[in-house]
């Protein structure tokens, strides 16, 4: 009990400095409390995937990130986190309901279909060097979502996160950076 | 977890620091002077327009009118506790006693008037022309109420804004009751009265409109670090 006293002090202090704009007391408090909140959310979901796990983790820390204005540090801290992981654990499940009911799923064929045309991939551009140069030739924030998103792979979550920028600005530069970028290959090739 | 170790970066690089959300009962004292300054403000003009009301100032009205201001304040204040993460219910149980007492005191006027009368009327145009003052009375402090639920966590849209709406309309009606004094009558008790808590039901189907994650995360997400 006293432990968890101490344990709970510590977090409390940990917020109350990332709250002041304290970045490095930030970083402890979320890796300490990344693990807790894998926790809760494994044992209320067990069916869930390890990624499924991590989003919802994710989902977690960057609610927390959003409300950490909420936490008064004369109060304990494990009670705010709890509730604040619940509430989405609960939204998520919500979620899920809701598109799973418009969604319908089929089989994933591994096969291809019998037109021969549909078993080779069309997006295949061989030249590298002339696809860097493509990418060069972007606008500054198409080629930052294509820099992050396709050759870092970062999902949208932390991309924006990195970036600064919202997540349908993201998903909206992405397709035109694509679009620019084939055709701009296309017109190369022979 | 590497993707979530890298998010915890990205997440700690643009922090900044944030002014940490007073306890619930200070918030409603804030939203408690702006709706009183608003209110005080539209009466004020009503009275220059229209003249003076004559005030039947009795018990059952100062304990109609005094619940009704306890249920906008309690109101008020659980919507702004049901915001903070881990943040106890007990308010919402408090919340009964005043509504309990106002609904009882205007039943009670209900009573007396059919007592005195014999007949229930219902007064349908005079009494629903009410409503648009209340809304009217109770725009403001529902656009602050609004504003300040959305910088708390929206942990129960529905509930949270259903509750700021009853606090909100409760004082519109408060308003309305001291520049159009009235009996305590059957038309009050439904227009009134249930023209608030139809209020709050619609505002309670709006509540995961106003109040979501995603556009909490998104404010994030878009720079309001």
């Amino acid at each position: 009990m006293t432990d968890d006293n101490s344990s709970d002090r510590s977090l409390a202090v940990l917020m109350k400095a990332a709250q002041a704009g304290d970045s490095d007391a930030y970083v402890q408090l979320m890796r300490e409390i990344t693990p807790r909140i894998c926790n809760v959310v494994r044992s209320r979901r067990r069916f869930l995937s390890i990624d499924d796990v991590e989003d919802l983790v994710q989902d977690v820390l960057l609610s927390v990130h959003a409300v950490r204005a909420t936490y008064d540090p004369e109060r304990p801290f494990m009670p705010w986190l709890i509730a604040i992981t619940r509430n989405r654990l609960a939204d998520a499940a919500r979620l899920y309901a809701r598109h799973g009911a418009k969604e319908v799923y089929v089989e994933n064929l591994a096969v291809t279909f019998c037109d021969e045309s549909a078993k080779f991939n069309t997006d295949e551009f061989g030249d590298r060097e002339a696809l860097k140069v493509a990418i060069e030739g972007l606008p500054a924030q198409q080629r930052n979502a294509i820099e992050m998103l396709k050759l870092r792979e970062m999902s949208l979550k932390e991309a924006a996160a990195v970036s600064g920028t919202g997540v349908g600005a993201l998903k909206v530069a992405t397709h035109r950076a694509m679009n620019a970028l084939r055709k701009a290959l296309t017109k190369k090739k022979p | 977890m590497k993707d979530t170790e890298r998010l915890i970066r990205g997440l700690a690089e643009n922090i900044r620091p944030v002014h940490r959300l007073p306890h619930p009962w200070v918030r409603t004292g804030v939203w408690l002077a702006v709706s009183l300054l608003y209110t005080t403000a539209v009466l004020i003009v009503m009275v220059l327009r229209r003249g003076a009301p004559v005030l039947q100032v009795d018990t059952r009205f100062l304990i109609e009118a005094a619940s009704a201001f306890a249920v906008g304040v309690i109101a008020a204040a659980s919507a702004f506790a049901l915001t903070i993460p881990g943040y106890g219910r007990k308010l919402l149980l408090v919340l009964v006693f005043p509504l309990g007492i106002w609904l009882g005191s205007l039943f009670d006027g209900c009573v007396q008037d059919w007592m005195r009368r014999r007949t229930l009327s219902l007064s349908l145009h005079h009494d629903m022309s009410c409503l648009p003052f209340i809304v009217f009375l109770g725009l403001v402090p529902a656009i602050v109420m609004a504003v300040m639920l959305r910088r708390g966590a929206p942990l129960n849209p529905h509930l949270t804004v259903a509750l700021g709406a009853l606090a909100a309309a409760g004082m519109g009606n408060l308003g309305l009751r001291l520049i159009y004094p009235e009996n305590a009558d059957l038309g009050l008790l439904v227009w009134h009265v249930g023209g608030i808590f139809v209020l709050s039901a619609l505002a309670a189907l709006a509540g995961r409109t106003i109040l979501n994650w995603q556009s909490i995360t998104g404010v994030f997400q878009n720079g309001g670090k």
